[in-house]
């Protein structure tokens, strides 16, 4: 008998595998509890909550990740398709690079927008030119959220769509289908799941945006402050307010989750079962 | 080649794999390409359909000149008419029975009566609201044949089309499409590497070998004399017997075959009947030889016979024997030392019944 395999050792190990998943749940839990908890227990929660300063982050928030969202998933569909069906030479590279925003600290993306399109960088200055300046303004809001939450999109996107194996589009073309319409007819909705699943995560992402946003786009009430922004702002004044919003960024969390949730247990075509 | 006909001449390279064919299939026949995996079988059926460009060549689909090199011609797979049916992923998982039958045809009159006679003689009738998982895979198989022959196409490609199915599965879909191909009167070019299927579907057979196209005709006949080693070994079966159906006992469970010479015993098959031509499979290591004339043994079948051939195949010893017919078997070199087998020596072959197959029905 392999002493691996003794059940001794496999009970101890189940029993030390659930204190850790105990302790592993309590140690996210207990804050995110703890901040309903002081919430609740303010009773001055409800005034903090229609505060302006609150109001107007959460709707600059959730406009400008819309916008967000909607260039992001114009432009990054077809990103992920063409990477997904081209997977050598610079394309490869290409997709190292699209990736780049991921672990790149979001600071430092917001130095790097500063110096291409603030008032001096390298596209920045001819748009000051013609009169166009985008430091500081919720445009470039948007530019920080989309260069930070993108690659969540076209990452999902490309896998989704390599995952659609060429067989049935190689079939579709036979049945007199041209490739624009085996985008939509074939690739498309095989792919919506991982489209939608990859729009949540870039959604969220853009949501907390924090770090490139304040260094490119500054924290202006109701032009450039943020649900993020405004919960840092609130902080130094009153912790109310910082926790009346950050029960709010905690539910649109909790709703993204959800509707992840929904669409991953909307299992694929039931192929599994 | 005529007007309507149906032909590629053309090169394909694939990195290191060349291939080259010159083909042609007439309407309402079926070339059955037939050869081992990687030998380029799957390349032709894809380099015909449009989804990979030849370096070199012509191909023409019933008329038409769908590529040639010389005046740039290369028609996209959309515009191609060609009803493909790959080896897996038969059907889209998204749509149903009827939307996948549907998929190439544009919505009308004529499109529904299409469909409906589709659906009717394939026998998918209440299947029409099914998803791929809701099907069986002889289902599946006939769903995608549905599908590929809806656009009418010019021209029918099948790859290794029923591989994935069980043997009773297999029997029943093939005999299917057969019936339906007959009535469809289009050409028709199936990869497979089933010598059952190859003898009961093919009408022409080409065998590939690493590119190269090295044998082509009727597949009874390659069977039978297999011109090449590799081809007698792909097919597998070295005894192919043309005989008429004598007698049925159907209560026995068997039937007497025969020619002018040689007569066999053999298991009954459905949808024969008397003085019917058929054709027997057997196998070689399925004949049993012996010296001396072997008693009391429940083998139907106990042929005398004179030895014709000896020669060494696959590390076996290939006696051909003549007992009004040539039969092969495959024996070890001890039976041949211990029998003291040479040419010329009288040998009983015995066959069980049970290992003879009907070929063509």
């Amino acid at each position: 008998m392999n002493k691996y395999f003794n059940s001794d050792i496999w009970d101890s190990f189940k029993i030390s595998g659930s204190i850790a998943t105990f302790l592993y749940i309590s140690f996210i839990g207990v804050p995110l509890l703890a901040l309903l908890y002081a919430a609740i227990s303010d009773e001055d929660f409800f005034v903090s909550l229609s505060n302006p300063m609150v109001y107007k982050a959460l709707y600059l928030s959730l406009y400008t990740s819309a916008i967000s969202m909607f260039i992001i998933v114009i432009v990054g569909t077809p990103v992920g398709y063409v990477l997904a069906h081209n997977r050598n030479g610079i394309f490869r590279i290409v997709d190292i690079l699209i990736e780049l925003p991921i672990v790149l600290p979001p600071v430092v993306a917001g130095i790097a927008l500063l110096m291409a399109f603030g008032n001096n960088g390298i596209i920045g200055q001819f748009l000051s030119g013609i009169g166009i300046k985008l430091p500081f303004t919720t445009v470039a809001v948007i530019f920080a959220q989309i260069f930070v939450s993108a690659p969540f999109y076209v990452r999902a996107a490309r896998i989704g769509f390599q995952s659609v194996p060429s067989t049935y589009e190689d079939i579709a073309q036979t049945l007199g289908s041209p490739p624009m319409e085996t985008f939509w007819r074939i690739s498309l909705p095989l792919t919506w799941q991982a489209l939608l699943g990859g729009l949540a995560l870039s959604w969220a992402r853009a949501l907390s945006e924090f770090g490139a946003t304040i260094m490119f786009a500054g924290s202006i009430i109701g032009k450039t402050q943020t649900l993020p922004l405004a919960t840092l702002r609130a902080m130094e004044t009153d912790i109310t307010f910082a926790i009346a919003i950050s029960v709010l960024a905690l539910l649109i969390s909790m709703a993204i989750l959800l509707f992840l949730g929904l669409i991953v247990s909307s299992s694929s075509y039931g192929r599994s079962k | 080649m005529n007007g309507e006909s149906t032909h590629g001449c053309f090169e394909v390279i694939l990195g290191e794999f060349k291939l080259s064919m010159d083909l042609a299939v007439k309407p309402g026949t079926v070339l059955v390409l037939f050869g081992p995996s990687g030998s380029g079988k799957t390349t032709v059926l894809r380099t015909i359909a449009g989804l990979i460009a030849p370096s070199e060549g012509v191909i023409c689909i019933g008329g038409v000149e769908v590529f040639n090199k010389i005046n740039g011609v290369n028609v996209p797979s959309y515009k191609r008419k060609v009803g493909y049916v790959p080896q897996d992923m038969l059907l889209f998982p998204h749509l149903t029975v009827m939307e996948n039958i549907a998929y190439g045809i544009k919505n009308n009159k004529i499109s529904d009566s299409v469909i409906e006679t589709l659906i009717e003689k394939l026998d998918l009738d209440g299947l029409e609201d099914r998803y791929e998982w809701e099907l069986s895979g002889g289902q599946r198989q006939r769903v995608a044949l549905a599908r590929a022959l809806a656009p009418e196409p010019g021209i029918l490609l099948l790859d290794e089309a029923f591989s994935s199915l069980d043997s009773g599965t297999r029997s029943r879909t093939r005999s299917y499409v057969r019936q339906v191909l007959q009535s469809i009167g289009i050409p028709v070019i199936m990869v497979t590497h089933d010598k059952e299927e190859a003898i009961s579907m093919g009408d022409v057979l080409a065998i590939i070998e690493s590119g190269e196209l090295v044998e082509l005709g009727d597949p009874v006949s390659i069977l039978g004399h297999p011109s090449r080693e590799t081809v007698a070994n792909l097919l597998g079966v070295e005894n192919v017997l043309s005989l008429k159906v004598k007698n049925i006992f159907q209560d026995q469970g068997i039937m007497e075959c025969a020619s002018e010479s040689f007569s066999l015993e053999i298991p009954v098959s459905n949808n024969v009947s008397i003085n019917q031509d058929v054709k027997i499979g057997l196998r070689a290591d399925d004949v049993i030889l012996a010296s001396v004339e072997p008693k009391g043994l429940s083998a139907r079948n106990i042929k005398k016979g004179k030895i014709q051939d000896i020669y060494i195949e696959s590390g076996m010893y290939r006696i051909e024997i003549d007992c009004g017919h040539i039969v092969v078997s495959h024996v070890t070199k001890r039976a041949v030392d211990e029998l003291g087998l040479i040419v010329g020596s009288e040998i009983w072959c015995v066959i069980k019944s049970a290992s003879c197959f009907v070929l063509q029905d």
